[in-house]
């Protein structure tokens, strides 16, 4: 088991956050589910997370939130982020925020098959 | 006689005829009361009087007071009103009353607060429906996030294997769940254009790549119904202004209808191209739409009484998208025996530049240009250049006269007998100014000065249309040149720090027939305005280097540059100055940009529709 990439995901969506470790358990990634963002902040330091996943909109503590807080850490500023959101118009929201670093952003509703190939492309496996 | 006239002349006046009144009835009730008096105190006619005479002095100074207190300030109220005498800043009255009326004032002050509130609720309130469309939005994708997500992981086979019949209904779950998502994108699409919200990312397009784009989407649900999807293409490409991706979602939402109520026969799409616009006519043998549907397609929320399914938010959002790029579209229907759906789209500045030449040429036979100068060797140049340029139809076919000085040219006593564009060179001619404005005010075309000496002012007070320095550089020369022979309409100078923008805005006059160029910055816009005419300025508030209202100054002080009618364009939030302080300014008019580009465009061309002086091709 300990060949397994370790993934942090923050998401309040039960059935959501399920779907998700199902799907990336398939192609081999081990999903630590956060159930908000002041989890996900706790969690940030406990394993070499190879990348993170976050949903904008959680309760306490946002998706931008974890972020701000991520990038503020020197030693996990290489760790890539696939921000996940419910909100925006269309496809044309600007994606993310350059300075804030997420280097993708997937809109809900989003077809399993494309997060796993999103993530397997962030990870580059 | 005089006073009674002046005293019926005054008796107009509101403020006399109520101390008239207020008079007349007192001294009514000072009579009864002097009888009743007369009777009651037996008849003693000296303590009568007497009680008259404070009585009448009683009057008198209330009369007087009354006039002191509460008519005259008024009138002073009223004529300040007049002379709009309230502050240009904050819209209150800002003048010194006392008494009663400092109530007036202070009521008329707490009335402007109260409406500013108010605009900044109502404010706040269009914001907070956004806020509150996007939360909505949010709500509802959530749920939808697993529906389909969990019907797509079962059609996948990722969680075990499934029979045909299930993964059939499991696909309807999630068809259904993303048309679900499609109007939910379109509800929030909708919000966003009508609050202003849209960031269109404008390049040249070319129509075809993106009909066929829309096709290859399309192609599988076509074929399923058998119809014939059809492209009637022109044989070079056609390249229109706008956003990439909502130009596919204009298509596709238009092709989409047509495919979902066609049930047999084609859909064909058909490219056209005039001077300024492309055209595309959607053309399908679907059902048909009704005379009273077509009235309400556009309209929001409308759903076509003879089709089965709702044509939902997407032709609101396609008639918005396409004011947004500066285009229009057009229904013709017949019930029964299909539909047309014409878009009109602005090409792109190449192939717009290309039609204007193409459009002189077929006009025009060909173009007279008198050259004075006398300089030998300038003028062989000259004439090379221009006879180089017509060859590479760059520029139309031209024919040249020479003359070594002014008093060679001859006197022109028609308009018919003049050339389409006079080059003059000044710099042995300044002492001939009489000569030269009087060659000037019979002529009836654009003018290019050149001189090695003169500085514009006095090039500019004899009317050129542009001029050039010399030594004459080549590239510049035929800018002007061409810039003058072809100039078919008004042009405009547009400067705005916002390229998106102001592309946009360009391409959209220049779908009206207007000769558009745009800069950025406040130096950039003077450069410009020195060295051409524009005949409109239209000028964003805040630009790069300075702000708008500065360089209007700026403009103001030159006799010729303040002549260029300005519009000034910025958030409505930043008109820092009421109308009326702008017109001070020399500014016709204020454009909120809220209002979006479709108001622009109307209130530009409205403005030359009242100057009423086209310019057409000779």
């Amino acid at each position: 088991m300990n060949n397994l990439i370790d993934i942090l995901l923050a998401e309040d969506e039960e059935h959501i956050a399920k779907l998700i470790v199902f799907k990336l358990a398939k192609e081999s990634f081990s999903v630590t589910v956060a159930r908000n963002g002041q989890e996900a902040i706790l969690l940030l330091r406990k394993k070499e997370w190879k990348l993170i996943i976050l949903d904008v909109m959680m309760p306490i503590v946002n998706g931008w939130q974890v972020l701000k807080e991520l990038r503020s850490i020197v030693s996990l500023n290489d760790i890539p982020v696939l921000m996940l959101s419910a909100k925006g118009y269309q496809n044309l929201e600007v994606v993310g925020d350059a300075e804030m670093g997420a280097q993708q952003y997937l809109k809900k509703p989003f077809d399993p098959e494309d997060l796993a190939k999103v993530v397997k492309r962030m990870i580059r496996v | 006689m005089v006073l009674i006239r002046k005293l019926l002349y005054n008796f107009k006046n509101p403020s006399i005829r109520v101390i008239f009144t207020t008079g007349v009835l007192a001294f009514g009730v000072l009579l009864i009361f002097n009888i009743c008096l007369y009777y009651f105190v037996s008849h003693k006619v000296e303590l009568v009087m007497g009680l008259n005479f404070i009585g009448l002095g009683v009057l008198g100074y209330l009369l007087a007071e009354f006039y002191l207190l509460l008519i005259k300030p008024l009138q002073i109220f009223k004529n300040q009103l007049r002379e709009y005498q309230i502050n240009e800043f904050t819209g209150k009255l800002s003048f010194n009353l006392t008494g009663p009326l400092l109530f007036l004032q202070e009521g008329f002050n707490r009335l402007i607060e109260k409406i500013e509130e108010l605009m900044s609720r109502v404010q706040k309130f269009e914001e907070s429906n956004i806020e509150f469309a996007s939360l909505v939005s949010h709500e509802l994708r959530t749920p939808l996030t697993s529906i389909s997500g969990y019907a797509k992981l079962l059609i996948s086979g990722d969680a075990g294997p499934v029979t045909d019949t299930q993964s059939e209904f499991l696909k309807i779950i999630d068809k259904n769940s993303e048309r679900l998502t499609g109007l939910i994108n379109d509800f929030l699409d909708i919000e966003r254009m009508e609050s202003g919200q849209v960031h269109l990312d404008v390049k040249a397009n070319n129509l075809q790549l993106i009909i066929q784009d829309c096709f290859q989407s399309l192609r599988v649900i076509a074929q399923e119904k058998g119809l014939d999807l059809k492209i009637k293409n022109l044989d070079k490409s056609v390249f229109v202004v706008g956003d990439k991706q909502r130009l596919e979602q204009i298509f596709l939402n238009l092709l989409n209808n047509a495919i979902k109520y066609t049930h047999s026969g084609f859909v064909e799409v058909e490219i056209s191209q005039s001077d300024f616009t492309a055209e595309i006519k959607i053309t399908d043998s679907g059902v048909g739409i009704s005379e009273d549907d077509q009235e309400q397609l556009f309209k929001k929320y409308f759903r076509g009484a003879s089709s089965e399914q709702g044509f939902g938010l997407g032709l609101i959002i396609v008639k918005k998208l396409l004011h947004a790029h500066g285009g229009s579209i057009l229904v013709q229907s017949e019930l029964g025996k299909g539909s047309t759906f014409t878009v009109s789209l602005p090409l792109s500045k190449q192939t717009a530049q290309d039609a204007v030449i193409r459009g002189v040429h077929g006009i025009l036979k060909e173009k007279y240009i008198w050259i004075v100068d006398s300089d030998e060797s300038d003028l062989k140049n000259m004439q090379s250049w221009l006879s180089e340029a017509s060859n590479c139809k760059e520029l139309p076919p031209i024919k040249i006269k020479t003359f070594a000085n002014i008093s060679c040219v001859p006197k022109i006593e028609t308009d018919n007998e003049g050339p389409s564009l006079l080059i003059i060179d000044l710099t042995k001619s300044v002492g001939e100014s009489f000569v030269v404005s009087e060659l000037f005010d019979k002529l009836n075309a654009p003018v290019l000065i050149m001189s090695a000496n003169l500085d514009d002012s006095i090039i500019f007070s004899v009317g050129a249309s542009a001029w050039l320095a010399k030594p004459l550089d080549k590239d510049k020369f035929l800018v002007s040149i061409k810039d003058l022979l072809i100039r078919t309409s008004w042009k405009v100078l547009i400067a705005d720090s916002n390229t998106d923008l102001r592309i946009l805005v360009k391409r959209a006059l220049e779908h009206k027939g207007l000769i558009v160029d745009d800069v950025d910055r406040g130096n950039a816009v003077l450069n410009r305005l020195v060295q051409e005419h524009y005949d409109l300025l239209l000028l964003d508030l805040d630009l790069k280097d300075v702000s708008g209202l500065e360089l209007i100054k700026i403009l103001q002080r030159s006799q010729k540059l303040k002549q260029v009618p300005i519009f000034m364009m910025a958030m409505e939030d930043r008109q820092v100055l009421p109308d009326q302080a702008f017109k001070k300014l020399g500014v016709s008019q204020f454009i909120p940009k809220q209002r979006g580009l479709g108001f622009v465009v109307d209130s530009v061309s409205q403005h030359f529709e009242d100057r009423k002086i086209i310019e057409q091709p000779d």
